[in-house]
């Protein structure tokens, strides 16, 4: 069974709402490193990973990418527990905005359409709804893992958005029978904000270089912003861990025009990794590798 | 440009696309869905809007984009803005 069926079944999810912050993230911890635990086999994924960019392949190092893969299924999780107004509170006090935001702001409400590209890095789950959370509606095109949890988030989004303390969150499934890449164009031609995901291999992701190291990557990303020219803005976000409970979020606004714009978005991640590796949980999954 | 030549046009481009994809050319019909007929995915179907939109210089608003689904309903849709564009 994969990590994100045993942390996310149908039992779980229904045992979430009223958890508190503490009680969700001790149950994530204890249920996750049993998995880690029963599959030896997935640190050792990690390990080769980390040995292919020539980072050392120590067993902290690959704890605290474990640790990682963890915090993130408790954040993707926490606003199943939390009421809207908690959970409004807990992003405001933990995700910082860097001033880049006030751009975005800008751009976000000219109508001119928006994506924002993110990655397997730190805090992602965090970013649209602490974008939301300050008035930014956001449509993010994602891989629900499980139906429950698609289900689940659809209806959360819902409430925050009720409580009129959150602008929309919206999502996009990919890998369902709707031609996603579609409902992504028109989201930009509407002028919207689209938030997806740039560190995957797709059948239009392009080998780039990350680490010395060439990947697929873009997912197609590129394609979608050609697409949505001329005015379209893009920008790379990424929600860096201070701490267990706080990040910061990193915001960095990319020539859309760029012929090279996939290769931009890996040369904004780079640095990131070169001192916050751990935090790139996609190191649990088999890397992309061209060769 | 008639209707039959904007098939044809949106018929060559499906063509060409579902070569690169490997799709055989004998499940291009009028009426064959890109997705479920013919096996093409979302990001081809963006490939087809975009050049659709760029060979008869029209922008078709997202609200026709459920539309991108066969030749035929293609053609009906450039139509209609080829129409207003006049």
């Amino acid at each position: 069974m994969k990590l994100s069926g045993f942390l996310q079944s149908p039992d779980f999810l229904a045992s979430l709402p009223r958890k508190s912050r503490e009680e969700l993230r001790s149950l994530i911890f204890t249920k996750g490193r049993e998995w880690f635990d029963a599959y030896p086999e997935e640190s050792m994924v990690i390990a080769r990973n980390l040995r292919a960019f020539a980072i050392p392949a120590t067993s902290a190092l690959v704890r605290e990418i474990q640790n990682n893969v963890l915090l993130h299924y408790y954040e993707k999780m926490l606003p199943l527990c939390l009421s809207p107004r908690e959970y409004h509170s807990y992003l405001t006090d933990s995700v910082a905005m860097p001033p880049e935001f006030e751009t975005l702001a800008a751009d976000a409400g000219s109508n001119s359409g928006v994506v924002i590209a993110v990655c397997h890095f730190g805090a992602v789950e965090c970013i649209a709804p602490a974008l939301a959370a300050r008035g930014i509606p956001v449509t993010g095109a994602l891989r629900f893992t499980t139906p429950g949890l698609a289900d689940a988030a659809r209806a959360r989004s819902g409430a925050m958005a009720a409580s009129g303390m959150f602008a929309s969150v919206n999502f996009i499934e990919i890998g369902t029978d709707r031609p996603a890449a579609l409902d992504m164009a028109a989201v930009l031609r509407r002028g919207s904000v689209l938030l997806a995901v740039f560190d995957e291999k797709t059948p239009y992701s392009l080998p780039v270089t990350l680490l010395r190291r060439q990947v697929w990557g873009g997912a197609g990303l590129d394609r979608l912003v050609r697409f949505a020219q001329p005015g379209a803005r893009v920008f790379t976000a990424f929600a860096e861990r201070a701490d267990d409970e706080r990040c910061e979020l990193r915001l960095h606004r990319l020539d859309a025009d760029d012929p090279m714009l996939v290769q931009s978005l890996y040369n904004d991640l780079e640095p990131l990794l070169m001192c916050r590796c751990a935090q790139w949980y996609f190191l649990h999954e088999e890397i992309p590798f061209v060769n | 440009m008639n209707s039959a030549d904007i098939k044809a046009t949106i018929r060559d481009l499906i063509k060409e696309i579902a070569e690169d994809m490997e799709i055989s050319e004998e499940k291009i019909t009028d009426d064959a869905h890109f997705i479920n007929d013919m096996g093409l995915d979302s990001m081809a179907l963006l490939e087809v809007l975009a050049t659709m939109e760029k060979k008869f210089g029209i922008t078709i608003p997202e609200t026709e984009f459920p539309n991108i689904v066969t030749i035929g309903k293609c053609t009906a849709t450039v139509e209609k803005y080829l129409a207003q564009k006049k």
